[in-house]
């Protein structure tokens, strides 16, 4: 590591130094746009990388930016540092009110609602005459200032941008780091994973997206105290995508990759425009530089996807710098109390009030019934299963429960408290966890950082604390919570392994371990054992009794009759999405109606 | 004029654009639905195609030959934009598919400034002959020519995803891709298929609109957004209703510009599309679904 740190110490005193070394042709004004061009291609990597979401209207958020701060200061006389304060809030919120609701929807509709806002804006400004000054813009826009002395100039602008886009980087590699990253590569990877976590992938998206747009405005408030002008021309819908390619060349996953591709385009964009007249009509020069812009945007996403910045640190051999989600391995000693205390036993199944409650559950998909009017109770501390043919409507009813999907009629209560038509996530925090049939892990992140995401709604830190690093015991002690999860399951040795290079029946217990991190009053297991050997499904039936003995009740959809049958209170027999059987193994078993769903009808 | 008059126009003038946009937005879905791919590059199609045929009608060639080729090549250009950008990179990440057609929407707009420069052309009305009066508004023949044409061609549209094989073969692809390639249905094949399909209405789009408002090489964009308007209405999967959806928009942009400020024309189309995107988006809130059926089966 300490090459690492030796180079980026190296790289802060040239960014220190500069101001003091260029003199002559080169103006330090081009540093300083850089700096802030890094500073908004940040906020778009963090976005793009971490949540997934891509913006062609950062230079609408840089435009918010700059007419707030000019606007509140030169028209209204406000001290310039409320001016940012408010610039960055409106900018935000802008990006909160619009990005909020329609990030909502899965896909990739913010970039065209983001491109629309853009044009929105500029023909706002271009047209608001009165306060915005129309198409010639605003002149005489007061400095920022410490008390009376009035901060002017290049270098101090400079070190404002260059502070502003450092920083920048450290509190979005903070973020990364934490419990909010932890949930947006969640979300990245698949969204119905994460909301049966308790994770509200909207809410995620919204806030990553208000912060690049916070940046952004902060951008365009130092844009217009350094040049005290502003005009509508800087913030068109074409400086967007030159932002976009800026932190795609850069390398989109990695934030210092935003600074470089910042770098690299700004000094490119700087040449064209002194080359590229000397080819091509006066006029026309503008527009062929965005045409090498995607160009070269095309370029790097065909044959560079990963961005110019992995060839920067392999070439340098600064493995470490990654600043990518993976913590430390701090592994702790395993604490020896179980995390679930036990309140219940087996010995409850045949009696007390119901803990789930369904009722008249149904769901059709077009023509076809998945689920038909299907009422079953599920006892505190029952171990339940459901069986039934393929297309029986199993894992649907799993969906239904778990707020995957919304029944077309019906009612589903735990412990007394309805959830019928609540998301996922709140499904979840209401303490119901799951598994999937093909297990949903996220292949990406270490084992250990897959059953963190189970804690997710126990633990506290939101974008605030995890920037600002405030949330590091937390996250310790999470740490050593996971520990204790991933020994249930026989896996703490592996717990920084990354999940996807685990084989098959690894990774349904890691999604066990994170299921059961949830700490859920209810388990749903769909399809446990499928894929797994015979010594393996013999460890399951143990886990499995294990955890009930912690109080968890259980629902299982299982092929392997005899696994049920041995493992099971009762059995709930579905065909066609109805009801054809209910009651303990031994009767079911000799049921013909079930007899006859799975081997024909009986004579 | 009356008010009730200008309504007339606004109203006639709007489902005209609307018509044009429908092209677009039909374009649009089509691709979408089979390569889940949103085209950004959409509009250039229509440049493309409307720059050609200027370009073959200065020439004096006859008009229709012109207009023929210029689509012809516009579907050449959607089924080589999937062969060479999106083909390759098909198991990529959506983001890195939406931001290859930014990419190409970028490319193809470059190319278009190389070679027919900034300046506006003109494409001669199909007929000539003095407005038409129809209900109170005033029509150039022209608008009757984009009505009459786009008719025939959602016609021609439903003929071919409701009786061809191709056209089935697409619609399977859009329902499920897994059960279309069991059945032998080449996915690759539908979505360069469905990028040409795209490319040649994007291309009738553009032929159509340019004897009424010329073209440049930089008109795809704010075409597409608007057609993308409506599909995004419709949900980017249903064809009638992208459509409606799509004429409808065409209206409420004439009216806003007409009865507010035309200066705030783009700046109302673009309105309603935020607009939109956030009642879908409240939809899915109020019936407290944030996964859909969709997601539910990945």
């Amino acid at each position: 590591m300490r090459r690492e740190r030796l180079a980026v110490a190296a790289f802060l005193a040239v960014v220190i130094a500069l101001p003091w070394a260029v003199s002559g042709r080169i103006s330090l004004s081009v540093f300083l746009f850089i700096g802030l061009n890094a500073l908004i291609a940040v906020g778009l990597s963090l976005l793009g990388g971490q949540a997934g979401q891509v913006s062609l209207g950062q230079a609408a958020f840089y435009g918010i930016g700059a007419y707030i701060s000019a606007i509140t200061t030169l028209r209204y006389g406000i001290n310039p540092w409320v001016g940012m304060a408010l610039a960055i809030a409106g900018a935000a919120l802008v990006a909160y009110v619009v990005g909020g609701p329609i990030l909502i929807l899965r896909g990739h509709f913010l970039v065209l609602g983001t491109l629309g806002l853009n044009v929105i804006v500029d023909v706002v400004i271009r047209n608001l005459q009165s306060l915005t000054g129309g198409p010639s813009g605003l002149t005489g826009i007061p400095p920022l200032a410490l008390g009376v002395v009035a901060l002017r100039g290049d270098r101090v602008y400079y070190y404002l941008a260059w502070g502003a886009a450092l920083a920048a980087v450290w509190l979005g590699h903070n973020l990364i780091a934490s419990r909010v990253g932890r949930a947006l590569a969640a979300v990245r990877a698949s969204e119905v994973a994460a909301a049966t976590l308790g994770i509200n992938p909207a809410h995620y998206k919204a806030r990553t997206f208000a912060l690049s747009a916070a940046f952004a405005g902060l951008a365009g408030s130092l844009y217009v105290h350094y040049l005290s002008f502003v005009s509508p021309s800087p913030f068109v819908f074409e400086f967007s995508i030159t932002l976009l390619v800026m932190s795609v060349l850069g390398g989109i996953a990695y934030l210092p990759g935003a600074v470089l591709g910042a770098a690299i385009l700004t000094v490119l964009r700087e040449a064209l425009r002194t080359l590229l007249p000397r080819f091509f009509r006066a006029g026309a020069s503008a527009e062929y530089e965005i045409i090498i812009f995607g160009l070269l945007l095309a370029a790097v996403v065909i044959f560079a996807p990963g961005g110019v910045w992995p060839f920067v640190i392999r070439l340098l051999g600064l493995g470490h710098l990654r600043f990518s989600a993976r913590p430390g391995s701090t592994a702790q000693p395993p604490p020896p109390a179980p995390p679930v205390p036990v309140t219940s036993t087996g010995d409850q199944a045949n009696g007390g009030t119901p803990l789930l409650a369904v009722e008249h559950l149904t769901k059709r998909f077009g023509g076809l019934m998945a689920v038909n009017d299907l009422s079953f109770s599920v006892r505190p501390g029952e171990i339940y299963a459901l069986m039934g043919p393929n297309g029986a409507g199993k894992t649907t009813v799993f969906n239904l429960i778990s707020g995957v999907l919304r029944p077309t009629r019906g009612t589903v209560v735990l412990d007394g408290r309805s959830l019928t038509h609540r998301p996922a996530y709140d499904v979840a925090a209401a303490g119901i966890a799951r598994t999937f049939q093909t297990p949903h892990i996220f292949a990406d992140l270490t084992v250990a950082e897959n059953v963190m995401l189970g804690m997710h709604r126990r633990l506290r830190a939101g974008f605030v604390a995890a920037m600002l690093r405030l949330s590091r015991r937390e996250e310790r002690e999470a740490q050593e919570e996971t520990l204790a999860y991933l020994e249930q399951v026989g896996l703490a040795t592996v717990s920084e392994m990354l999940a996807g290079a685990l084989p098959f029946g690894a990774q349904r217990l890691v999604e066990m371990a994170r299921a059961l991190a949830v700490r859920p009053r209810l388990l749903l297991l769909d399809e446990p054992a499928s894929g797994l050997s015979a010594a393996e499904r013999a460890g399951l039936v143990i886990m499995i009794r294990r955890i009930r003995g912690r109080g968890v009740t259980v629902i299982l959809v299982e092929h392997d009759v005899g696994l049920v049958m041995g493992l099971a209170d009762r059995v709930l027999v579905l065909n066609y999405g109805q009801r054809i059987a209910e009651g303990i193994p031994a009767a079911v078993r000799r049921d013909p109606g079930v007899i006859g769903a799975y081997l024909g009808e009986p004579a | 004029m009356t008010l009730e008059q200008q309504i007339a126009q606004f109203l006639a003038s709007g489902l005209v654009n609307g018509a044009i946009y429908a092209l677009l937005g039909l374009g649009l879905v089509v691709i979408f639905s089979v390569t889940r791919v949103v085209n950004v590059a959409q509009g250039e199609f229509a440049a493309f195609a409307a720059l050609l045929a200027a370009t073959l009608v200065g020439r004096n060639l006859p008009p229709l030959f012109a207009y023929l080729t210029a689509v012809a090549a516009a579907t050449g250009l959607g089924a080589a934009m999937h062969l060479v950008a999106i083909r390759p990179a098909r198991n990529a990440t959506a983001l890195t598919l939406l931001i290859i057609t930014i990419a190409v929407h970028l490319a193809l707009k470059g190319f278009l400034l190389l070679l027919w420069g900034t300046q506006p052309y003109s494409l001669p009305p199909f007929t000539v002959g003095p407005p038409v009066r129809i209900a109170g508004a005033i029509l150039t023949r022209q608008s009757l020519w984009v009505l009459g044409a786009v008719a025939v061609i959602l016609a021609a549209a439903y003929l071919f995803f409701a009786r061809t094989v191709y056209g089935k073969s697409l619609r399977a692809c859009a329902v499920n891709p897994r059960a279309a390639r069991l059945v032998g249905i080449s996915v690759d094949r539908m979505g360069t298929l469905a990028f040409a399909v795209g490319g040649g209405l994007g291309g009738i789009a553009g032929i159509l609109i340019t004897p009424q408002t010329l073209a440049t090489y930089d008109m795809g964009l704010i075409l597409g957004l608007k057609g993308f308007v409506g599909a995004v209405v419709a949900g980017m999967t249903s064809y009638p209703w992208t459509v409606a959806a799509t004429l409808g928009f065409g209206v409420v942009e004439a009216l806003g510009a007409g009865l507010i400020s035309s200066a705030y024309r783009d700046g109302i189309a673009f309105a309603v599309l935020v607009l939109v995107l956030l009642a879908r988006a409240l939809r899915h809130l109020r019936e407290g679904v944030l996964i859909g059926e969709e997601a539910a089966q990945e």
